[in-house]
């Protein structure tokens, strides 16, 4: 395969003011994500401290081998909720290796409120299961919850995605024949019960971990029973008495040297056998796509010099070069895996949308698992391409996307908006993982053409009913339609939300994709199947 | 999680990682390449950071015994369930529970005693079986709950240890 040659000239301006903007967004990434990480209030760390209870990063640091990568997942979910009460959603997710097996690991932060089960705190812990499932990943749940957050409980309890969708999704990785593992560091009370009960294997701390349904002033309301928590769900009760856990633990290092060997001992999956080679580090930096991405969405960049700066070699092998150019297809390698890739170079034309959906099924056919580069501003619209059918074309693509057998995975590299984003496989599409750039939107709209809409609707309304607007009052409309969508649009709102899963700097995007590609490889991948393409 | 090792009984932790060239030997923040050539009687060639080293090793066990640089090393090997068994202290030793309901028939040990790991502490009888009750670990008696005769329930605490602090 033939390397992308770059055209990139890194010593002019627009490169320079660029690498600048970028380099800044990325930096201001790893400040936030450090945070969340690491800095607590001082009583948040005492707490822990008086407890007899090691900080959660620090259990995950003892678990995982040391020396191995760990692909941390939705780290700034709910930092635009909750007034920043509960930064990373008070949850821990990501895929590491432990005791030499990929798995996927989900842990309650106790340094956040007690960790607290916020909505997006089940949100996140549902999502990290739903890619357990997808990825066949075996899942070690650390856990340390004070329970659900009660003042919220409308938002986290009774609808099909929300509590109850973790204890199904766990039951249903245990039916697949993907085990779990939980490890018991806190109290695990009413539903958090469900956890280690429905893992195949639990480890419990004593003195510190404790399952009940009830903790002891609940029982003592309901029934007036007076109970210790070590009486009521301790390590020694559920381990000689209950059969609720396995393995009682004397500490926390304990427990993790027990479930490091107890994960050593399950086999690990057979991959599905894809196309691969020794890798290659791509010919050209990384570090240059901070000079490459433009400062907003609707500058134009070619995403040709964003491939040759993530793929092995910078080598790409391009489909339909000439036709329908604002789709770039084509095959290429990510650490030695081949994967296809479907890159926006302009709005989705007919032709493009017919190219891409072509592409998909070849790639599925040829199982090639397939990655999307959003770079999106919708379908083309207009009379000429309704005329020519731009929504027919367009569903074939979606048909395609929504199809196809071989995992999937989406990266939103500066814009998704609009339909445009279903025909590149945006967040409902399953995709097996999502990531955003620091940079990226995603709305249904731009923010000013949501904001024009929304005005021109408005003064047409007034003008029916004999009235005009004035240049103050349209701005009066205009001006906080703008500020929110600016808002909801932005990469941090999405990842908030947990509409993708994390935000990555650019530089380490080549890296996560190779976790993400071996990961989905433990999933056998079903033979191609399609509904029905509009002709 | 580190490996728990001593080398003539001083506490090290370290991890040994695969790498391209062979190990990876990560220890206090470093992480160093190292592989390792066996040769004949013990006799080996050590790679450390890309420079070669003879030595001679010997292993029993978990212990290995080195001659490296005219010096003689004893290096143990403890795996981390048991390392940090061991560190934990107090545990569910410290406690010997009836394993089914029954009657004491006799007590061997008070308060205060001190006894070794196996010593029986006390015989209990239940459905026609007497069963001895053994020390699970060396310590000193806290306390005896049951006299000869009484009967108690499945799970009564019969005997308490002392929490050892080392």
């Amino acid at each position: 395969m033939a390397r992308i040659t770059s055209t990139i000239d890194i010593a002019s301006s627009s490169y320079q003011a660029n690498y600048a903007h970028h380099t800044g967004l990325a930096a201001q990434l790893h400040a936030m994500q450090d945070d969340v990480r690491h800095k607590r209030p001082q009583r948040d760390l005492d707490r822990l401290e008086r407890q007899d209870k090691a900080f959660p990063r620090k259990r995950l640091e003892d678990l995982l081998d040391p020396g191995t990568p760990f692909l941390e997942l939705s780290t700034l979910a709910a930092n635009m909720a909750y007034d920043g009460d509960a930064p990373g959603a008070g949850q821990i997710s990501g895929i590491g290796i432990v005791a030499g097996r990929e798995v996927m690991i989900h842990a309650d932060d106790s340094s956040i409120k007690g960790g607290a089960w916020y909505p997006l705190s089940v949100k996140k812990i549902v999502r990290t299961l739903d890619m357990a499932i997808e990825n066949r990943l075996p899942m070690i749940h650390l856990c340390d919850s004070a329970g659900g957050y009660l003042q919220l409980q409308r938002d986290l309890f009774a609808d099909r995605h929300y509590a109850g969708r973790i204890f199904r999704n766990q039951s249903i990785l245990s039916k697949m024949g993907v085990p779990q593992l939980a490890v018991v560091f806190g109290h695990c009370t009413a539903g958090g019960a469900y956890i280690p009960a429905l893992s195949d294997y639990s480890v419990i701390v004593r003195g510190t971990g404790a399952i009940f349904l009830g903790g002891p002033p609940l029982v003592k309301a309901a029934t007036g029973e007076v109970v210790s928590v070590e009486e009521l769900g301790g390590a020694d009760m559920h381990t000689s008495v209950s059969g609720t856990a396995d393995y009682p633990a004397a500490s926390e290092g304990h427990a993790i040297a027990l479930a490091r060997e107890i994960v050593g001992k399950w086999t690990p999956p057979e991959k599905a056998r894809v196309d691969r080679i020794a890798p290659e580090p791509p010919a050209y930096d990384a570090r240059e796509l901070y000079g490459i991405l433009p400062q907003d969405a609707k500058t134009a960049f070619d995403m040709r010099e964003v491939i040759a700066r993530i793929v092995d070699g910078s080598r790409f092998h391009e489909y339909q070069p000439a036709y329908g150019q604002t789709l770039i297809c084509g095959y290429a390698r990510i650490h030695g895996f081949k994967i296809g890739i479907l890159a926006n170079n302009g709005v989705l034309f007919n032709d493009s949308s017919l190219k891409g959906a072509h592409f998909i099924q070849l790639c599925d056919k040829n199982r090639t698992p397939l990655l999307f580069m959003q770079n999106i501003t919708g379908f083309m619209v207009g009379r000429e391409y309704e005329r020519r059918g731009i929504a027919k074309d367009g569903a074939k693509l979606i048909m395609a996307v929504s199809g196809a057998s071989v995992p999937k995975i989406t990266l939103n590299c500066n814009g998704a908006f609009g339909a445009g984003v279903y025909g590149m496989s945006g967040r409902a599409f399953d995709s097996r993982f999502l990531f955003s750039w620091p940079n990226s939107e995603t709305s249904v709209m731009g923010a000013e053409q949501a904001a024009s809409v929304l005005t021109q609707l408005k003064v047409t309304q007034m003008e029916r009913e004999g009235k005009t607007m004035s240049e103050e009052e349209i701005a009066a409309i205009r001006d906080p339609v703008l500020e929110d969508y600016k808002r909801e649009q932005s990469a941090y709102y999405s990842t908030s939300e947990l509409w993708d899963d994390g935000i990555l700097d650019p530089v380490d995007t080549r890296n996560a994709l190779g976790i993400c590609l071996s990961a989905a490889l433990n999933t056998p991948i079903a033979e191609p199947q399609y509904g029905v393409f509009r002709m | 999680m580190l490996h728990h090792l001593t080398i003539d009984d001083m506490p090290h932790s370290i991890w040994l990682s695969r790498s391209e060239e062979e190990y990876c030997l990560h220890h206090e923040g470093r992480a160093i390449p190292v592989s390792l050539t066996q040769g004949t009687a013990g006799r080996c060639s050590l790679c450390i950071g890309g420079v070669k080293h003879p030595l001679t090793m010997v292993s029993s066990g978990d212990t290995v015994f080195v001659h490296f640089k005219g010096n003689a090393y004893n290096i143990a090997f403890s795996d981390a369930v048991t390392f940090f068994a061991q560190a934990g202290g107090g545990s569910a030793d410290d406690v010997i529970t009836a394993p089914m309901p029954g009657a004491v028939v006799s007590v061997n040990v008070a308060s205060g005693d001190s006894v070794n790991e196996g010593d029986v502490l006390a015989i209990i009888e239940s459905m026609k079986l007497e069963t001895a009750l053994k020390a699970p670990r060396n310590g000193i008696i806290e306390a005896v709950s049951y006299e000869p005769g009484q009967t108690f329930e499945r799970d009564a605490v019969l005997v308490k240890l002392v929490l050892e602090d080392d």
